[in-house]
This record gives C-alpha cells, structure tokens and sequence, in this order.
C-alpha cells in the first residue's frame, strides 16, 4: 500500500503538471486556429474566381470544423484536473491507512499491553477489514470518476478521429492561403499544389471543381530550379521564380507530372499551361512585393504551425490522457481486492504521462508507456494510438470489475427492501415450499430479462437462461434479525473452487458487472415470493 | 447403513455444493438430492435413513435443508420421530432463523403425518 499510494502520488503529480500545459496547449491550439480561420476568410471575401470560391469555401468548413476539437479540448483539460483531484484524495486515504495498519502491527507484534480482543486476532482483521472497505470505498468512488472521465476523454478522442482528414483541412488552408497571397499578381488560381506528389489528388480535386487548367502552377513554380517535380520541398525562393521565366523548362515540368499523374495532356493545354505559369512567373519576378517570401513562409506555418503541432502536440497528449486515466483506473480497482498494489499498471499510468514531456527515463515504472506513447507521436501510426486507446478501454471495463464493494457503495447501486434471486422455473414450487438454500446469490437489481441476468450476474453459460424470479424480502429479514450480507459486484470469472482432493471446479468467465450477494442462512419460505415463474 | 451407499451420497453431495454453489445455482443441490432420492429402491431408501437422520441432527443448517427436503418431497414418514427431536432442538435455538425452521419442519410434520394416516387407514381398509 505504501508503494501505491507513492506511485498515485508520482502519478498525480505528473498529471498536475501534464494538465496544466495541457491547458497552454489548448488555448495556443485555439489561437492558432482562430488565425487561420480569420485569413481564409479574408482571402475568401477579396481573390476572385468561382472555383477558387469554392475551394476556399471548402477550407473554411474545414477549419470550421476545429472549433469543437478546442471545445473537447477543453473539457478532457477539466477532466484530467479532476483525475488529479481523485488521485491525491486516494494517495491521503491510503496514507491514512498504512498509519493505521501500521499502528495495529506494532500493537500485536509488540504483545505488549495487547487487549484481550487482539488474542485472536479478530479485532486486528475487522480492522483490517474495515480498511480494506474504506479503500475499495475510495477506489469505486475513483473508478465512477474515472468512468465518467474516460467516457469525455474519449468523447475528445472520438472527436479527434472523426477530424482525422486533418491533414486534408490543412492542405485546403494551405492552397487558400496561397492563393490569396498570389492574388496581388492578378493570377486566378484555382488549385495550387506545391507537392509533386500530391498532384494526382489535385488534379482530381481541379477536375471535380470543374478547373483543370488551374492545377500545377506552384507545383512547376518550385521546382523549376531543380528541374525535377519530385524534388518539391515546399520551399519557393527567388531562383524558383526565374527559372519558372523559362518555358522550356515549364514544360518539362508539366510533361513530368501528367507522366507522374498517368494524365494525357493535349498539346493546347499544355500550352496553355505553359502561359499560365510562365505568366504567373514573370509577375511575381516583376513584383516589387517579393510574393514568394510570404509564400515560403506559409508553406512552412501551414505544414508545421498547423498539422504538425495538432498532430504531436495535442492529438497525441490527449490519446496518452485518456490511456493514462484508463490505466490509472485500472490500477485503483485491481489493487482493491488484494490491498496490495498494482505498482506495474500505476506505473505505467505514469509512464505515459511521464512520456509526454519526454521524461519516461526518469520515472520508475514508466518504460512501457514510453514506448506506447512512442507510437502515439510516430507521424507515420499515430493512429495507432487511438487503436490502442480502444484496447485499453476494454481491457478497463475488464478490470473495473472489481469483487468487492463495501456497503456504501452498495447502498450507492440501490440495495433496497427487496433482493431477487434468478432461477429456473422448475424449481419454484420447491422454493416456495421450503425456501432458499443457504449460500443462495441474489441481486439487489429488479427487473432483468434472462439474458441481462446471464450477463450482468455471471451465470453459468451452460445451463440455459434463468427463466423465474424470486422475489425476497431483505427488510422483512433485517427485521426479523437477519444479518444482511453485504453487496458485492460480480466478477466475470467465476468458479474454479477448490475440491478437498486438490483439483478445482469449472471455470467459466461472462461479462459480470452487476451487483450480488449471498447468503450465509437459508431464506424461509416466508420471505420469499415467486414474482416470475 | 451401506457404507458404500452413504460414502457415495456424501461425495455426491459436495461435488454438487461444489460445482452449483459457485454457479449461483444453489438450489439445485437440494433439488437433485430430493430427486435422485426418489430414483432409490425402497431398500436403498431404507439404507440412506441413517445419513438422513446424520443430516438433521446436524448443526449445519445446511445438512438440515437438504434432509427435510428429501424427506418432505419423498414422504419418508420413518423420519417422523426424527423430525420432531429437531423441533425440539430449534425450540431450545436461538438462531434467528430457528422459528422459521420450526415451522416448516412442523409443516412437513403435518404432511407426513397425513400421508402415514391416510396409509394407515388404506391399509385398515385392506384389512378389513
């Protein structure tokens, strides 16, 4: 316990801090995108040509579209503060009780002055108990957060991968904001595309938009310099621009990418294109407003200002929260049952946030999500991550299924005068009769169908669907000085009891999660009413 | 007592506790005691009397709720005598749940005092 409340400690910390950039993060996001959205919309009301219009139409509904990625943002910040709030609250609880544990140790390993109570120990284990109830306690009321925390992260996350096309948006923004700033040379400008190897998908785009002529100027306009379409770089200087003057070049050019692009030009396009450029060259060489500069440098804030800082810096923190809260959640629960820690899945909650600023080394446990958060910033599979993500939120609602919940907490899921026991109908007139077995399970929730209750309580897979319901008056049994047992949330393995010759029972696993108890005594047939059967 | 019988029907017993208590299913272990029961001969049912008689003398609730099933659902009147000694261990109890154990022994008394008259008459009407 001492090294999990250490490591929830580490971990809340490292959420504090990963929370609090996170925030930064956000705002300089929705600054960004706030600028963006403002010049498009200004090339949008003053550069001329209807296909242009509509391109530039298209890139405002992209980054339209950024608006709710900053919103969820911004909760999933809000989220991760509360994390870091429920975390330190369990770290201060768990102080507290290895204090205690602690206390009760020295009092029965010392025999000294050692009350009468600790001669067998009971007095020692209900404390111990009540510990151990206290701390599940905490632990459900860290998981409910946790569930709620998880279900806006992925929210967020969800919201991310439906804008995965983000590089299309950008490339949009990119093209627009080149046109605009072409504008001044009087040039329109359909489809600009810098990159040889996006020229196919431009053309596709000019010819859906119903302007083939205007594709290839800034691509030719490059790289001409270079001679070669394919050594576009997305960086336009001043030589790019006189070579551009050449027509002989130009056309070469042009002949690679429809080549490139398996496009057959007609020899008066090609022309036609050859002037377009030439042309577009020539103004810009004359300008005195030196248009390449301002171009080259909105190629190199587009292409990093923007897809790159939404993709490392904030697309991939977010997916590492939500795994990270994931993980954290998991170690809460699992670390319930046994009292002791889950120092690797605490750890690795670590790691991945550790990993966020770089700092996976340092942090103890961490090496493992370093190297999933590894995967999150990897431009080529950040997507991956997101997988990953999913993974682990099964893997969660697994391990979220914890085997005990103290009374509290079954109070909380709504333990109430009555408790339902799923059988099979051929049995009722037996029950009715005699009443429940002792060791009997029931539930506290009402109105299951067969298939929930198969579900939820985890019966047995192999004996049908239980189709009566007993109904059993848990009020009219405390009244009468039963001992209620307390509820416990079902686990998805059961079976696998020990036999007295050392083997053990079958094991069969369904998904659980719902609430039970068993009791001890056998019910009388008083307290027991056949509801469906 | 056969051994062999009661040695069986014990193992039986907690193979059953073990495989249909975990499976929620507790009930059962009662039911298919009750039942397999009723599939003895009468000379076996006669062997497995004095297992009966164990299980209700028994301070495991448990053992009792399976025997006072067998017994009410197989009309062992022969437990008769045996059932009544348990009413007067559970008047004497104070566990919560005595009074209500009482009762349905003294239920299943009434049922099988019934059908040991109504037998008793049948056979009188033989007779006579």
């Amino acid at each position: 316990m001492i090294d999990t409340a250490y490591s929830l400690e580490q971990t809340a910390a490292s959420l504090s801090t990963v929370a609090t950039a996170f925030g930064a993060q956000a705002e300089t996001v929705g600054a960004i995108i706030s600028s963006a959205s403002g010049s498009i919309e200004d090339a949008a009301s003053h550069w001329g040509g209807p296909a242009a219009q509509e391109v530039l139409g298209a890139a405002v509904d992209y980054i339209e579209l950024v608006g709710p990625i900053v919103d969820a943002l911004e909760s999933a910040q809000s989220t991760v503060s509360r994390w870091v709030a429920s975390a330190a609250d369990l770290s201060s609880r768990l102080a507290t009780y290895e204090s205690t544990l602690d206390a009760i140790a020295a009092d029965i390993e010392s025999g000294i002055e050692t009350p009468a109570h600790f001669g067998d120990r009971s007095h020692a284990e209900a404390m111990v108990g009540t510990i151990r109830s206290e701390w599940q306690t905490a632990c459900t009321g860290f998981a409910t957060e946790m569930d709620g925390a998880i279900t806006a992260l992925f929210g967020a996350t969800t919201a991310l991968l439906a804008l995965v096309d983000i590089e299309a948006m950008t490339d949009f923004a990119y093209y627009a904001r080149i046109a605009e700033l072409a504008s001044v040379t009087g040039v329109d400008v359909a489809v600009i595309d810098p990159s040889g190897a996006a020229t196919s998908a431009v053309l596709d785009r000019a010819t859906l938009l119903g302007s083939d002529d205007g594709a290839w100027i800034f691509a030719v306009l490059e790289t001409s310099n270079e001679g070669d379409l394919d050594k576009a770089d997305g960086n336009l200087a001043e030589d790019d621009i006189i070579a551009a003057c050449d027509p002989a070049t130009v056309r070469a050019l042009l002949m690679q990418g429809a080549a490139d692009a398996d496009i057959e030009l007609d020899p008066a396009q090609l022309d036609a294109l050859v002037s377009e450029v030439v042309a577009t060259a020539w103004m810009m060489r004359s300008s005195e407003e030196e248009v390449w500069e301002d171009i080259d440098d909105d190629i190199e804030w587009y292409e990093r200002g923007v897809f790159e800082f939404v993709r490392e810096e904030v697309f991939a923190p977010v997916a590492a929260f939500a795994v990270g809260g994931l993980c954290l959640g998991a170690a809460g629960v699992t670390a319930a049952p046994t009292g002791g820690a889950s120092l690797s899945a605490v750890g690795y909650c670590g790691g991945l946030a550790a990993a966020t600023y770089g700092a996976a080394d340092t942090w103890a446990n961490g090496g493992d999500g370093g190297d999933v958060f590894g995967a999150f910033t990897d431009p080529q599979t950040w997507a991956w991550g997101a997988a990953s993500g999913i993974a682990f939120q099964g893997a969660t609602n697994y391990l979220l299924r914890a085997p005990a919940v103290s009374p509290t907490a079954a109070a909380a899921a709504g333990v109430g005068d009555d408790a339902y026991h799923y059988t099979f109908r051929e049995f009722t007139e037996s029950i009715a009769q005699g009443g429940l077995r002792p060791r009997t399970f029931a539930t506290p929730s009402s109105g299951l169908s067969p298939l929930q209750a198969q579900i939820e309580l985890a019966l047995p897979p192999n004996s049908g669907l239980r189709n009566a319901v007993i109904q059993i008056d848990v009020a009219g049994l405390r009244a009468a000085g039963y001992e209620i047992p307390s509820v416990t949330r079902v686990t998805s393995t059961v079976g696998g009891t020990l036999r007295p010759d050392g083997t053990r029972t079958r094991v069969y696993s369904m998904p659980g999660g719902g609430y039970e108890m068993q009791f001890p005594y056998a019910i009388p047939a008083e307290y027991i009413k056949v509801v469906i059967g | 007592m056969s051994d062999d019988l009661a040695a069986e029907w014990r193992q039986g017993r907690l193979d059953l506790i073990q495989n249909l208590v975990p499976a929620k299913n507790a009930q059962e272990v009662t039911i298919t005691l009750s039942r397999t029961f009723a599939s003895l001969t009468t000379d076996q049912r006669v062997e497995l009397e004095p297992l009966l008689r164990e299980w209700l003398r028994s301070d495991d609730e448990s053992d009792r709720f399976d025997a006072i099933a067998i017994v009410r659902d197989n009309d062992v009147t022969s437990m008769i005598p045996d059932l009544r000694e348990l009413q007067d261990r559970l008047e004497d109890s104070t566990e919560v749940g005595a009074p209500y154990e009482w009762a349905k022994v003294n239920r299943v008394l009434g049922h099988l005092v019934s059908v040991a008259t109504a037998a008793s008459d049948l056979a009188s009407e033989s007779e006579s």
